[in-house]
């Protein structure tokens, strides 16, 4: 008899890696990542926003690199995830579990969210910071032009209150953060 | 009979709206959410703090938006501000030593109150007259015996009865009354840049969003919707019960509706069930290639216009003024239909018990007219509904009236299955089934005599519907729409009046008149569901659509007059506060005062100009004044915003910083209007299904954006910038294509082949 959850019956599946910690994804057949950690792992940073990959408040990160879990399977999934509620851990082990370790830590790109106020409604900043974490970690003091292209393309990342002036000014103190 | 909590909402009792906590600080709650940016969940605390005496980070507490815990409904829109309450209830409760309106003056008089309050119970404590006290930090001494706050409430909450006001489902509430507030020169926690105590939460991933809340034995809801914005149901598909073993199909009247335990198989059913769903054929909109031939043919005598002057003798001086005048200036100015373009889709949690109660999760800007309406369609009173606001994507007006998308079908569901269901929209359910900001046609001209000054002006601002706040679930199930069914106004309104939305600062033209006309829904007359594109405020609603007629147009008449549109604007003034924020931003951006077109300004020989534009907005006692400069390639079309300036007195400044923020968040969401937005519609129905189809400017093409504050404590009036930053760009950005190109842009959006038909057309 296989677990129930929510009154469905789940079929044991994939093996995958989020924040650290080993997951086996019980959903019915081949879901995007983004309903497996929603709704599975309670991992409520990611957003749907989409369906499509054309706005990125589905954004997560697989072995550092960004992609749209709403538009990867489950299956596909071979990489180690990271969402916002695991980047203090990935700061403290790129800190070698240093002073980045200590309890509310957070990683600097979330710091610096807070000290540039970023936010409007917030809905997108999940993605963003996550864009932001993969940009740094290629680019350690990006210029300008480098931050709006990672923001823009291949796939944008969208924000409807506008708070991209705010987001280039935190992705550059989070920059300075880091060295 | 449903369960209550056992927390009162008897909005007469102060304990309602401000409590007292065992560890000296403060729990306020407020009957609208915070929608952004931030006046709700920033500057509420930092009012709540000055009048009590408090640090910022003494008002721990705050709870928004709950129909049964918070006292005073209302909208989530201005709620600081006192222009807005005096033009929509009549100044009602507005205080004379104050510089707040609505929530925020609620909360003013609320902690005002309780400090009274407290500091009599202070005085028989310590034995000492109220003159000897002095309160501070959430301790009142007089001399060297001192109390504190939690102490004095230690045997009784702030039971003080406040007198107040209103409808909850309208406007909300309104404390009544004058209670000694603290003078504006003695503010130390308003004016500071208080950090919105919300971000930790959504930078660490623990906000609660409404899309995140859950209930145990909870189902997830998609729908199909019908094929069309007039389509009645033919029939239902059917499902693979292999394929979907734990899908649940939901009927009624036209509303179609899958639920499973698994969100997945919820998606992937509503999409199996589409294919083989028939709807009736429907062909009743004129397609977006149309819009402005189907506005031009529209019967505007449908709703009565709405004039500023009614007088007929003082009409027929303006005509004669226009007439005597040595030069006119006449264009038509259109805008598209805008969506709110929420980033996430609407979503709704509702659970309708066997009890009969209905509790309902969402993001929205009106709880108490949602609750209203959805008693109306349960025929049920209204204490029988209850309704949590949760955060949710910006939406920028899309749930004022209370109807944001999701929330009547998700009820609907529930009922029928038994079971909590959380409903979400997909994002093309989104964008062809939720509201969007109606369309503008102007006619305006200007009269101007033999030295350039304007003598007459004339507008007719065409803007069909307002504020269809129906229940779009009521309207596809069948079921009752009414109490505050149409509009959100008190009384409500017809849904096709329009209203006189800009403010005219230019007092030094001696003859003006303007006249608004509206009309139905486009293709609502025709629906056979009563739907058609239905419309809701978004965004410094009909003051934008009015604003960018009337600034563009006089721009367009100082570039007649040979005049700067800088100086030419001072010139037609004598509003010092309007002057202060051009000669600041003509400072700023180091404008060269001279004519416009610029001299040597062509529309033709390819390669890229260059050009600068200015453009005002002023809204509910806020004045903003901006510049913009441009770059377009003459060659594709492509409009680059390179700069943009603005300079702000909104009166009071509660949170600088917020208010920067929310200034240049505002000019980004203007810009997207200006370059890049419109919807798309074909005879049937919407077509801009996804952000591809319906563009939101990217991060890339943000231009470096400078903003000036200047304070004024005397304005006694507060914004916090929300609204109207939005309204520049549109005008700025126009001026600067007709002072590059010497040919005016009269419609938005200005992507790179209109612009180029534009050009060839002028």
């Amino acid at each position: 008899m296989a677990p129930v959850v929510g009154g469905s019956p789940l079929i044991q599946g994939q093996t995958v890696v989020v924040n650290g910690e080993k997951h086996q994804a019980h959903s019915r057949p081949d879901p995007p990542l983004l309903y497996f950690l929603r709704n599975e792992l309670g991992l409520m940073s990611v957003k749907f926003g989409c369906g499509a990959g054309d706005c990125g408040a589905c954004t997560v990160l697989e072995d550092g690199r960004e992609i749209r879990s709403c538009q990867v399977p489950i299956d596909a999934v071979t990489g180690e995830v990271t969402t916002v509620e695991g980047l203090p851990r990935a700061w403290a082990i790129a800190d070698n579990y240093g002073a980045a370790a200590q309890p509310g830590v957070l990683h600097p790109v979330q710091q610096a969210w807070i000290d540039e106020q970023v936010p409007q409604c917030g809905y997108c900043q999940s993605g963003m910071m996550l864009a932001a974490v993969d940009l740094l970690s290629r680019v350690p003091n990006p210029s300008l032009a480098q931050i709006k292209q990672a923001f823009t393309t291949p796939n944008p990342h969208l924000c409807r209150c506008g708070t991209y002036a705010a987001i280039i000014r935190a992705v550059v103190r989070a920059g300075e953060g880091m060295v | 009979m449903v369960e209550r909590p056992a927390v009162t909402s008897d909005p007469s009792v102060l304990s309602t709206w401000i409590r007292i906590k065992p560890d000296n600080t403060v729990a306020v709650s407020v009957g609208v959410g915070d929608i952004g940016q931030g006046s709700v969940a920033t500057s509420m605390r930092q009012i709540v703090a000055e009048e009590l005496r408090l640090p910022f980070e003494a008002v721990t507490d705050l709870l928004t938006g709950d129909t049964d815990l918070t006292p005073d409904g209302g909208i989530s829109a201005g709620v600081l501000n006192k222009m807005v309450q005096i033009n929509l209830v009549g100044g009602v409760g507005v205080h004379p030593d104050s510089p707040f309106g609505r929530t925020a003056l609620n909360v003013q008089k609320a902690a005002a109150y309780a400090y009274q309050e407290l500091l009599e119970r202070a005085a028989a404590v310590l034995g000492a007259a109220r003159e000897e006290l002095t309160a501070r930090d959430g301790l009142i001494s007089a001399g060297s015996r001192t109390v504190s706050y939690a102490d004095l409430v230690r045997e009784s909450q702030l039971e003080v009865t406040l007198p107040n006001t209103g409808s909850l489902e309208g406007m909300g509430l309104v404390i009544l009354g004058t209670p000694p507030v603290v003078p504006v020169s003695e503010y130390r926690v308003i004016g500071q840049s208080s950090p919105n105590p919300r971000v930790p939460s959504i930078v660490t991933g623990s906000a609660p969003w409404v899309s995140d809340v859950t209930l145990p034995g909870m189902l997830h809801g998609r729908l199909v919707l019908p094929g069309t914005l007039g389509s009645t149901l033919v029939s239902v598909g059917s499902l693979d019960l292999d394929a979907f073993p734990y899908v649940q199909v939901i009927v009624k009247g036209n509303l179609v509706g899958v639920v499973s335990p698994d969100e997945w198989e919820a998606v992937r059913a509503a999409e199996a069930l589409a294919a083989t769903t028939r709807w009736s054929e429907w062909r009743g909109l004129p397609g977006s290639e149309n819009l402005l031939e189907a506005l031009l043919d529209t019967d505007w005598s449908q709703a009565p216009a709405v004039a500023l002057l009614k007088d007929e003798a003082a009409e027929k001086a303006v005509e004669e003024a226009m007439g005597a005048a040595s030069q006119t200036v006449e264009a038509m100015y259109a805008l598209p239909y805008f969506k709110h373009a929420t980033i996430g889709p609407a979503v709704t949690l509702a659970d309708v018990r066997s009890d009969g109660s209905t509790y309902v999760w969402t993001f929205n800007q009106h709880m108490q007219a949602l609750r209203s309406k959805l008693a109306t369609m349960l025929e049920t009173d209204v204490d029988n509904v209850i309704v949590h606001f949760r955060e949710g994507p910006g939406s920028f007006g899309r749930s004022i009236g209370g109807d944001g998308g999701t929330e009547a079908a998700a009820v609907v569901l529930s009922q029928a299955c038994g079971r909590p269901v959380r409903l979400q929209w997909m994002r093309d359910d989104d964008f062809k089934w939720s509201v969007q900001q109606a369309p503008y046609l102007g006619d305006l001209s200007v009269g101007l005599d033999q030295s350039g000054r304007m003598q007459a002006f004339v507008a007719k601002h065409h803007m069909p519907g307002i504020d269809d706040t129906r229940l779009l679930g009521a309207l596809l199930s069948g079921l009752p729409n009414g109490g505050h069914a149409v509009s959100w106004t008190d009384p409500p309104q017809p849904l096709f009046l329009t209203r006189l939305a800009h403010e005219w600062p230019y007092d030094r033209v001696p003859y003006r008149q303007e006249i608004c006309l509206g009309a139905p829904n486009l293709g609502q007359p025709q629906s056979a569901i009563d739907v058609g594109l239905r419309h809701r405020q978004m965004r410094s609603p009909i003051d934008l659509q009015q604003t960018f007629g009337v600034e563009c147009v006089i721009n367009e008449a100082a570039a007649a007059a040979g005049a700067d549109p800088i100086q030419f604007r001072i010139d037609h003034t004598s509003d010092r506060r309007l002057i202060n924020v051009l000669e600041a931003v003509r400072e700023m951006s180091g404008w060269q005062t001279r004519s416009s077109p610029a001299a040597g300004a062509r529309a033709t020989g390819g390669g890229s100009v260059t050009g600068r534009g200015a453009g005002v907005a002023l809204r509910n006692g806020g004045y903003f004044a901006s510049v913009a400069e441009v770059s377009l390639d003459l060659g594709s079309g492509q409009v680059t915003v390179d700069r943009f300036w603005v300079a702000a007195e909104v009166g009071v400044v509660v949170n600088p910083r917020m208010l920067k923020l929310n200034i240049e968040a505002g000019v980004v969401f203007g810009l997207s209007q200006t370059l890049k937005e419109e919807l798309q519609f074909d005879h049937s129905g919407i077509t801009s299904t996804d952000f591809r189809s319906y563009p939101l400017l990217t991060m890339a093409e943000v231009p470096e954006i400078e903003v000036r504050i200047i304070e004024n404590k005397e304005a006694m009036s507060v914004g916090q910038g929300s609204e109207p930053p939005n309204m520049l760009p549109p005008v700025a950005v126009a001026g600067a294509i007709h002072d590059a190109t010497g040919k005016p842009i009269r419609r938005l959006p200005m992507r790179p082949e209109y612009v180029l038909a534009e050009l060839r057309e002028a």
